[in-house]
C-alpha cells in the first residue's frame, strides 16, 4: 500500500507526473533555445541590415542626414562630412546652418524653418561655404519621418557645384550669342539703312537724268544703272527682311488694300522683265475675290513679286500666268490663294523642297547666271507662314512650274467711296524737312516740275522755327513733307508738334518712310495723312498730293477712324471712285453686268438704251469716268448714240462696245464711230478690269 | 440644275443667281409670246430678234440648252428658213418652263 501509497519512486501516478514534467521542460528549453537562436538570428540580421546602411550611408555620392525638429543634426554620413568639410563630431555639433553662403542663408533657414513646422518635405538648391573655404553649390532634399517620440527629418544633399558651373557657362554663352547675335541684326539694320540712303540718290536722280532729253544711248546706259541700282536695293532689302525674320522682329501691319489692284500691279511691274522673249504674261483675279481686304498689303505683294519675278528668268518661251483665287472663308478671314504658272525648264522633284531653304536655288550655277540672295523663296514661305498660309511648288521638268502661296486676310464690309475732284497743284506751297539734302533735292525737282512752290529745310527745329515765324496763318504752306528719321527731332515728334499749332491743323502732312519703316499706323497717329516710302516716286507723291489737298471738308470728317492713305491706297480709291455708265436693253443682262460691277468695286448706273445715255451725259456731264455700250439696243442704238456723242462734244469720255458676237469689222465700225474699245459679252471682271486701268486709272496717273 | 455652282461660275452668290434666273424666266416669257406670235406670222425679223434677245440671256447665266436652242433658231431666222421653226420654239418653250419650274411654277 505504502508503496502503492506514495514513495516518489513507486507509483504509477508519480511516475507519470513525473514524466510530463520532463517533457514540459525539454520543450521549455527547447522553446528557450528556439528564441536564444531566434534572438541571434535577428541581431545578426540587424548587424547584417546595419553594416549594409553603413555601407551604403558611407560609400554613397550624396550626403545623407537625419536631424531633429530644431534642424539640428543627428546623424551624418561622410560624403555629408565632405561636402561641408566637417569630420563626424564637428557636424553634429556645430549648426550646419552657418555653413550657409550669407546670400541665400536667409531664404533657406526661412523656407526651412517653414517646412519643419507644417511637416512639409523641402527641397532647394542654393550655396554654403564649406569649413575649407571652399563654395559649393548644394541640392538639400528633406522630409518628415513621424513616430511616437516627435518628428525627425531625413535627407540628402548633393555636390552640385559642377553642373551649376556647366550651366553658368550654358548660360553665360547663351547671352554673348545673344547678344552677338543683336549686334549683327543692329549692324544689318544700320548698314542696309546706310547703304540704302545714298541708293536712293542714285536712283532718284537717275530718274531725274532720265527726263533730260538723253541720246538713245545715254539712256541706256542710264537705265542700266537704274536697274543696277533698284537690283541692289532689292538686294540689300532681302538680307534686311531674312535678318529680321531670323530674330523675329518682323512686323506686320493691318491695313485696307485691294487684292485685285494689288496683283495686276505687280504684273505691271514684271513685265518688262520678259524683254523680248514670246513669252506672254497673263493675269488672272476671280470673280469672287473681294476688292478690299485687310492685312499687310507690303508683305502680300513683296511674296508675288517674288514668285512672279523669278519666272521670267527661267522661262524662255511661252506664257507665265498669275492668279489670284479665293481658297476659303469664314465669318470674318478670307484666304486668299495665288498661283504663279510658267511654261519654263521646271524643277527636278527633289529640288522642290530645298528651294525654299534660305541660300538654296535648284542648281549651283543659277546664282552665277541669274543673281540673287537665294534668299528669295525662303523669305516668301516665312511671310507667308506669318499670314497664316504657305508657299510652296509644283514642277514637271521640261513642262513648267507652279508656284502657290495662301495668306489669311481679314474680311472688311463693302462700303461705297466718294468721288475726289484731283486738286490744282500750281502755285500750291510745300514745306520738305529731310535731313538728307539729296532727298530732299529729289523731291524739290519732282514737286517745281510739278510747279509747286517749294521750301526745303533739313532738320525739324528749322522746320518749326519757319513754321513758327509764318505766325500759323493758314494756307502759308499747305503741305508739309516730313523724313520719319531724322536725328534732331524725328518725322513723328515734329508732326505731333505742327499738329499742336495754331492753324496747322487743317494742313496736310505726308510722311516719308526708309522703306524699310513700315510706321504707316504710327504715322498715323502721329497725325499724318499720307505715308509714302522712299525712294519716293513722281507719280505716287503727285498723285497723293492731288488726293489729299482736293478733298473737301465734309470727307476729313468722315475720314475719322480711316487708315493712312499709302500710295497703293491711293490708287484703290481711285478704282473704287470710278463710275460707271452701263447702256443695256435686256434687264437681265443689266441686273448681271450691275452686280458684277458693283462686285468689282465700282459704281454703277444704267441706261436701258442710246437716248437714255444722250440725256444722263447731257443732264450730268462729267459725272461719268466710263461708258459701257451694247451696240444692238432698241430706240437708238449704241453706234449711234457715240456718234451723238461725240458730235455733242463729249469727246473726252471712254465709250467701250459691248455685243453678244464678235462679227468681223465690228472692231473697226466701232472705232470709227469714235468708240475707244470693243468687248464681247458677257463682259468679264478681268476685262472691266482691264478697261478701267487703260482708260481712266492710267489716264489719271498720267495726267 | 445647281444654282449654286452656276452661279458661282459667274462669281456670284446663290440667291443672286436665283433673282437673275427669275428675271429670267419673267422677262423671257414676254419675249418668247413674241417670238410665238412672229413664228406663226412668219415675221423674219421679229423671230431674229426675239431669238436673239432670248439666246443671249440665257447665254449670260449659262443656261447653255435654251441658249443654244435659241441661237439655232436666230440663225434659220437669219437665212430665212423657218421650216421646222415651230417645233424648235415648242422645244424651247418646255426648257424654259423646266427652269420655271424649279421656282415653283
Amino acid at each position: 500500500m505504502l508503496q502503492a501509497g506514495g514513495g516518489p519512486e513507486s507509483g504509477e501516478p508519480v511516475q507519470m507526473s513525473s514524466n510530463a514534467t520532463i517533457i514540459e521542460l525539454v520543450k521549455k528549453v527547447k522553446a528557450l533555445e528556439q528564441e536564444q537562436e531566434n534572438s541571434r538570428k535577428t541581431q545578426a540580421a540587424l548587424k547584417e541590415s546595419e553594416e549594409r546602411f553603413r555601407l551604403i550611408s558611407e560609400t554613397i555620392h550624396f550626403g545623407v542626414f537625419e536631424m531633429d525638429e530644431n534642424g539640428s543634426l543627428l546623424y551624418t554620413n561622410t560624403s555629408f562630412q565632405d561636402i561641408f568639410g566637417l569630420t563626424l563630431v564637428e557636424s553634429l555639433v556645430v549648426d550646419w546652418r552657418d555653413y550657409l553662403h550669407p546670400d541665400d542663408r536667409q531664404l533657406v533657414v526661412g523656407q526651412l524653418e517653414q517646412a519643419l513646422k507644417e511637416l512639409e518635405s523641402y527641397s532647394t538648391e542654393c550655396r554654403i561655404v564649406a569649413a575649407d573655404k571652399k563654395q559649393r553649390w548644394i541640392h538639400l532634399h528633406t522630409s518628415p519621418v513621424f513616430s511616437d517620440t516627435g518628428a525627425r527629418y531625413t535627407g540628402t544633399i548633393e555636390d552640385i557645384t559642377k553642373r551649376k558651373e556647366f550651366e553658368e557657362d550654358l548660360k553665360k554663352a547663351k547671352e554673348e550669342a545673344e547678344a552677338a547675335n543683336r549686334a549683327k541684326s543692329q549692324f544689318l539694320a544700320n548698314m542696309s539703312h546706310e547703304i540704302r540712303t545714298p541708293m536712293n540718290g542714285v536712283i532718284g536722280f537717275t530718274d531725274l537724268l532720265l527726263e533730260t532729253g538723253l541720246d538713245e544711248l545715254q539712256r541706256d546706259y542710264t537705265e542700266t544703272i537704274k536697274r543696277s541700282g533698284e537690283a541692289l536695293l532689292s538686294l540689300i532689302n532681302d538680307i534686311l527682311d531674312f535678318s529680321k525674320i531670323e530674330s523675329g522682329e518682323l512686323e506686320f501691319e493691318s491695313i485696307e488694300f485691294d487684292p485685285e489692284l494689288l496683283v495686276y500691279d505687280v504684273c505691271e511691274l514684271i513685265r518688262p522683265r520678259i524683254g523680248d522673249k514670246p513669252v506672254e504674261l497673263l493675269c488672272h483675279v476671280g470673280d469672287d475675290v473681294p476688292t478690299v481686304v485687310k492685312g499687310d498689303p507690303l508683305r502680300f505683294r513683296q511674296v508675288i513679286t517674288n514668285l512672279l519675278g523669278n519666272a521670267p528668268k527661267f522661262t524662255e518661251a511661252g506664257e507665265i500666268e498669275l492668279a489670284l483665287e479665293v481658297e476659303e472663308e469664314d465669318e470674318t478671314r478670307i484666304m486668299l490663294h495665288a498661283t504663279v504658272r510658267d511654261t519654263g525648264a521646271g524643277i527636278p522633284s527633289d529640288k522642290l523642297e530645298s528651294i525654299f531653304e534660305p541660300f538654296q536655288q535648284a542648281d549651283g550655277s543659277t546664282t552665277r547666271k541669274y543673281g540673287g540672295t537665294g534668299l528669295g523663296l525662303s523669305i516668301c514661305r516665312q511671310l507667308a507662314k506669318m499670314m497664316g498660309g504657305y508657299a510652296w511648288a509644283e514642277s514637271t521638268v521640261g513642262k513648267g512650274s507652279v508656284f502657290h502661296f495662301t495668306a489669311w486676310l481679314e474680311k472688311v464690309p463693302d462700303r461705297p467711296h466718294r468721288r475726289f475732284v484731283p486738286a490744282e497743284l500750281t502755285g500750291r506751297r510745300v514745306l520738305v524737312v529731310d535731313d538728307n539734302r539729296t532727298s530732299g533735292r529729289i523731291i524739290e525737282h519732282m514737286l517745281k516740275n510739278a510747279r509747286l512752290e517749294v521750301t526745303v529745310l533739313d532738320s525739324g527745329q528749322k522746320a518749326l522755327e519757319t513754321l513758327g515765324k509764318a505766325g500759323g496763318r493758314d494756307g502759308v504752306y499747305d503741305l508739309c513733307l516730313i523724313d520719319l528719321g531724322m536725328p534732331d527731332l524725328d518725322g513723328f515728334t515734329l508732326a505731333r508738334r505742327i499738329r499742336a499749332m495754331d492753324g496747322m491743323k487743317g494742313a496736310v502732312l505726308i510722311a516719308l518712310a526708309a522703306s524699310m519703316q513700315r510706321d504707316a499706323r504710327k504715322s498715323k497717329e502721329a497725325g499724318f495723312d499720307g505715308f509714302l516710302s522712299k525712294p519716293v516716286r513722281r507719280n505716287k507723291l503727285l498723285q497723293m498730293i492731288k488726293r489729299l489737298l482736293g478733298r473737301s471738308v465734309e470727307e476729313d470728317r468722315s475720314d475719322n477712324g480711316r487708315s493712312i492713305h499709302t500710295e497703293y491706297s491711293v490708287r484703290e480709291q481711285l478704282k473704287r471712285s470710278v463710275r460707271i455708265l452701263l447702256a443695256e436693253d435686256n434687264p437681265v443682262n443689266q441686273k448681271l453686268a450691275k452686280i458684277m460691277l458693283t462686285k468689282a468695286g465700282y459704281q454703277v448706273e444704267l441706261a436701258n438704251n442710246g437716248v437714255e445715255v444722250l440725256e444722263m451725259m447731257r443732264r450730268r456731264p462729267g459725272d461719268f469716268d466710263l461708258i459701257f455700250m451694247d451696240v444692238q439696243m432698241p430706240e437708238m442704238d449704241g453706234m449711234e448714240a457715240t456718234g451723238k456723242l461725240r458730235s455733242e462734244g463729249f469727246t473726252e469720255i471712254p465709250i467701250v462696245a459691248m455685243t453678244a458676237h464678235a462679227m468681223k469689222g465690228d472692231r473697226e465700225k466701232c472705232l470709227e464711230v469714235g468708240m475707244n474699245d470693243y468687248v464681247t459679252k458677257p463682259i468679264k471682271r478681268e476685262v472691266v478690269f482691264e478697261m478701267v486701268n487703260n482708260y481712266v486709272l492710267s489716264k489719271e496717273e498720267r495726267s | 440644275m445647281n444654282f449654286k455652282e452656276l452661279g458661282a461660275r459667274l462669281g456670284l452668290e446663290e440667291d443672286e443667281f436665283k433673282e437673275l434666273v427669275e428675271l429670267f424666266v419673267e422677262t423671257g416669257a414676254a419675249d418668247f409670246d413674241r417670238l410665238q406670235t412672229a413664228a406663226a406670222s412668219r415675221d423674219v425679223e421679229q423671230v431674229m430678234k426675239s431669238a436673239h434677245t432670248l439666246s443671249g440671256a440665257a447665254g449670260n447665266l449659262g443656261l447653255m440648252d435654251i441658249h443654244t436652242l435659241a441661237k439655232q433658231i436666230e440663225n434659220q431666222a437669219r437665212d430665212n428658213k423657218l421650216d421646222g421653226v415651230s417645233e424648235a420654239v415648242q422645244e424651247l418653250k418646255v426648257r424654259i418652263d423646266q427652269v420655271a419650274a424649279v421656282f415653283g411654277g
